[in-house]
């Protein structure tokens, strides 16, 4: 009980250790998977990241030249960025914020 | 006055959904029937598809103990395959293991104290949690679900910076360990809260075939890392055990164990840095495909966890199995409870570290 | 922290206090879980939170599962806003004690007229910690009589020290209970009972009830800085309260409720009783008697 008095008490002086998030953003880890992007000229839509996708997250139409994710169903494992024969696939730092529409990525080449 | 309380499915103090029909009677529980089954998601279907994608789906099983669930998963594919597997992957994966087996403890252990009502001591071990969750985003770039593993290796080597961080977190995690363990052990209120309360004796828990710390903290001195897997025979491994088998030394044998994984993975990082970079994934070629079948063991933070996966070579698989630690330790509660307060089931759940998601899969 | 004893006159000033001590009561709350939040380490909502809380309530749907649920919650409102207003108005505090101990009987006939067995549970254990409670509270206000003559609360000029101060202990070992914090929130113990009595309310009712349980907690502390009666000790005696209150509910693990039968009829009634004895004149005329004997004797 004493330690968590003291413990209590040398608390209120202390800096929180929450943040206000969203005002304050998180800062994320070197080379996180947070959200996934694509270098839109650099891809063929060759289609191998579509097929490596465990969670089928990203739609690839060779005729349409159309690359598509679904950014809410990806699970950011990164198998696609290892497959991609162009290194076109990458992941941005910062995780995908929350939002009130669900949207996908798209790239028209 | 005979009442029947039904606990669950949702219930402020259950994390995951699951039911228990308590007959009380006053205030004292007399009797329990239990059930589980709300959180299947058919993994095990999903799971008949491609070998190299069923990886990132079973971490998918539970957050907590995921990198387990794809270190069990590979390991067998691995034996399938007959791969041996490069000796520095060997090193980060009992690294990941580990650290995945603080964050766990580190989480029930704060579940406890909100089990019993204890908020601040709650709020402190998450907060030191954090300390290993932010270690572990830093080495696998994920928080949760680490896409670490792969048949072959591990996709992310540890390098100098990673290795240094990674000491940095653990010795100022071994330290605040040692302020909550003050707390957990010592204090009054949670003693008089725990201790003599839900006991397992060892027969019932030999006989109901616990696992992991509950098993261990009736006595059974049952550890399946003793069977020697990664490289848990070079790091000196010893199980911890106790002897009670009541709620307090559930919580003992954790807090313990701790300690024992802060020792192992700092030895693991010095094995890094002295034996230097090296291999971290076998190359497969696309022909090289698994054909039979294998189960393994691996001990997950709630105890011993089975996998077993049937190939016939095509990529897709044709069967995974899971038998997950909870499944055979939350029966023991039939046993534990009758005669304890109802004040007191909550805590005995927490001691259990009952994970749904991965038992209901 | 206006002084209740100096302003009885007046009456247009309780009016005003009571109407304020919603605003009161709510900042209270906010205090209390900003305070609540420091000392975990964690940022903690605005002192504001209280009444967003509120208002989100008032804009859910309010399910009713017994119509009675209804009455039982605005009674216990209505109680506590009596209780409070007597104090105001400097009357008369057993009839404030009873009060309380109305709304809280409310509350269980709330929880009682449900078929939760949560809200059940809750009732029973609600109703053991008025149990444990009331007795201390009336003891103390006892006490209260013995040295001062009058229950009314205009009638307690100057302080009550130093002959009330085992009153004073007892009321704070139980004011825990009342509060509804550690060790002793077992009525309202969410990972045993979800919400106890209050677990069938919801929306507009539960708000209702939320205010109630601010003039509770306001009530409680206000009776508390009766014991002094230096204007700033009383601000003092009220802040300290909470703030040593809200210490202790982050310094131990709730018990169960053998322990607060255990606790609050085996030392806190005890220590009330005492406090009845020295404040009475014939324990005093005793005193006088032996130190006289012992002065004579020696
Ligand atoms: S990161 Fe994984 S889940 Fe996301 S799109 Fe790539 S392969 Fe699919
Ligand atoms: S694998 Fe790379 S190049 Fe091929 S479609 Fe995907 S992003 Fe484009």
């Amino acid at each position: 009980m004493l330690t968590m008095l003291k413990n209590a008490i040398l608390n209120l002086v202390k800096p929180s250790a929450t943040i206000n998030y969203p005002f304050t953003p998180i800062p994320s880890a070197k080379e996180a998977r947070g959200a996934l992007k694509i270098d839109g000229p650099l891809c063929i839509f060759c289609g191998l990241c579509s097929k490596a996708c465990p969670a089928q997250a990203i739609q690839v139409s060779r005729a349409d030249k159309h690359w598509e994710v679904d950014p809410y169903q990806c699970v950011n494992c990164g198998a696609c960025v290892d497959v991609c024969p162009k290194k076109c696939l990458g992941f941005e730092e910062k995780y995908t914020a929350a939002a009130q529409k669900k949207s996908n990525v798209e790239f028209n080449g | 006055m005979k009442t029947v309380i039904p606990f669950g499915p949702q219930h402020p103090v259950l994390p995951e959904p699951f039911h228990v029909k308590l007959h009380m009677e006053g205030e004292t529980i007399e009797g329990l029937d239990l059930q589980v089954g709300y959180c299947h998601r058919g993994l095990e279907r999903i799971f008949q598809t491609d070998y190299k994608k069923v990886t990132f789906l079973i971490e998918r099983i539970c957050g907590i103990c995921s990198f387990l669930h794809t270190l069990g998963y590979v390991r067998a594919v691995e034996e399938i395959m007959e791969l041996t597997v490069p000796r520095r992957a060997l090193i980060i994966r009992t690294i990941m293991a580990e650290l995945e087996r603080i964050h766990s403890h580190l989480l029930i252990i704060g579940l406890y104290g909100d089990a019993l009502g204890y908020e601040n001591y709650f709020m402190q071990s998450w907060r030191d949690r954090e300390l290993v969750m932010e270690l572990l985003e830093y080495i696998s770039g994920n928080r949760v679900n680490y896409a670490m593993n792969q048949v072959g290796g591990v996709r992310r080597d540890l390098d100098e910076d990673r290795v240094k961080a990674a000491h940095k977190a653990i010795d100022e995690l071994e330290k605040r360990t040692g302020d909550i363990s003050k707390v957990l052990l010592n204090d009054v209120s949670i003693k008089l809260r725990t201790q003599g309360i839900a006991k397992l004796s060892k027969e019932d828990a030999i006989a109901l075939g616990t696992v992991g710390p509950v098993a261990r903290a009736s006595g059974v001195a049952y550890d399946v890392r003793n069977t020697g897997y990664l490289i848990y025979p070079e790091l000196n491994f010893k199980p911890i055990w106790e002897t009670a088998g009541d709620n307090y030394a559930r919580m003992q044998v954790r807090i313990r164990e701790l300690f024992e994984s802060y020792r192992m993975v700092r030895e693991a990082l010095k094995l890094l840095e002295t034996e230097g970079s090296g291999e971290i994934m076998l190359a497969i070629k696309p022909n090289q495909r698994p054909n039979g079948q294998a189960f393994v063991r691996t001990e997950a933070p709630r105890g011993e966890c089975f996998h077993y996966v049937k190939a016939n070579g095509t990529p897709d698989l044709e069967r995974v199995r899971v038998r997950t630690p909870t499944y055979a330790n939350i029966y023991a509660l039939t046993k534990m409870l009758p005669g304890a307060d109802l004040a007191d089931l909550p805590v005995a759940v927490v001691t259990i570290d009952p994970c749904l998601s991965c038992t209901d899969r | 922290m206006s002084c209740p004893m100096s302003i009885c006159a007046s009456a247009a000033l309780p009016a005003i206090l009571l109407l304020l001590s919603p605003l009161f009561g709510g900042l209270l709350a906010g205090v209390d879980r900003k305070l609540t939040a420091r000392m975990q380490n964690r940022k903690g909502p605005p002192l504001t939170q209280p009444f967003w809380d509120i208002f989100k309530l008032l804009g859910k749907q309010s399910m009713v599962s017994n119509p009675a649920q209804i009455l039982f919650a605005i009674g216990y409102l209505g109680f506590m806003i009596l209780a409070l207003g007597v104090f105001f108005w400097g009357g008369d505090l057993l009839a404030i004690v009873f009060l309380t101990t109305f709304a809280s009987v409310c509350l269980v006939l709330g929880a009682f007229s449900v078929r939760s067995p949560y809200a059940y549970i809750g009732g029973q254990r609600e109703l053991l910690q008025l149990a444990s409670f009331e007795p201390v509270l009336i003891a103390a206000v006892a006490a209260i009589y013995l040295k001062t003559n009058t229950f009314l609360v205009s009638g307690i000029h100057g302080g009550l020290m130093p002959y009330l101060i085992p009153s004073l202990l007892a009321l704070w070992m139980v004011l825990p209970i009342k509060m509804r914090k550690s060790p002793f929130d077992i009525a309202t113990a969410h990972q045993e009972v979800v919400k106890g009595p209050f677990t069938e309310y919801s929306g507009a009712y539960y708000a209702v009830i939320l205010v109630g349980e601010w003039l509770e907690l306001l009530l409680v502390l206000l009776i508390i800085t009766l014991f002094v009666a230096n204007p700033w000790l009383k601000v003092l005696i009220f802040v300290g309260s909470l703030v040593g209150e809200l210490l202790l509910d982050n310094a131990c693990a709730r018990l169960n409720w053998k322990w607060l039968l255990r606790y609050s009829w085996a030392i806190a009634l005890p220590m009330a009783v005492i406090g009845i004895m020295v404040s009475s004149d014939v324990f005093r005329a005793l005193i006088n008697a032996l130190s006289a004997y012992i002065y004579i004797g020696g």
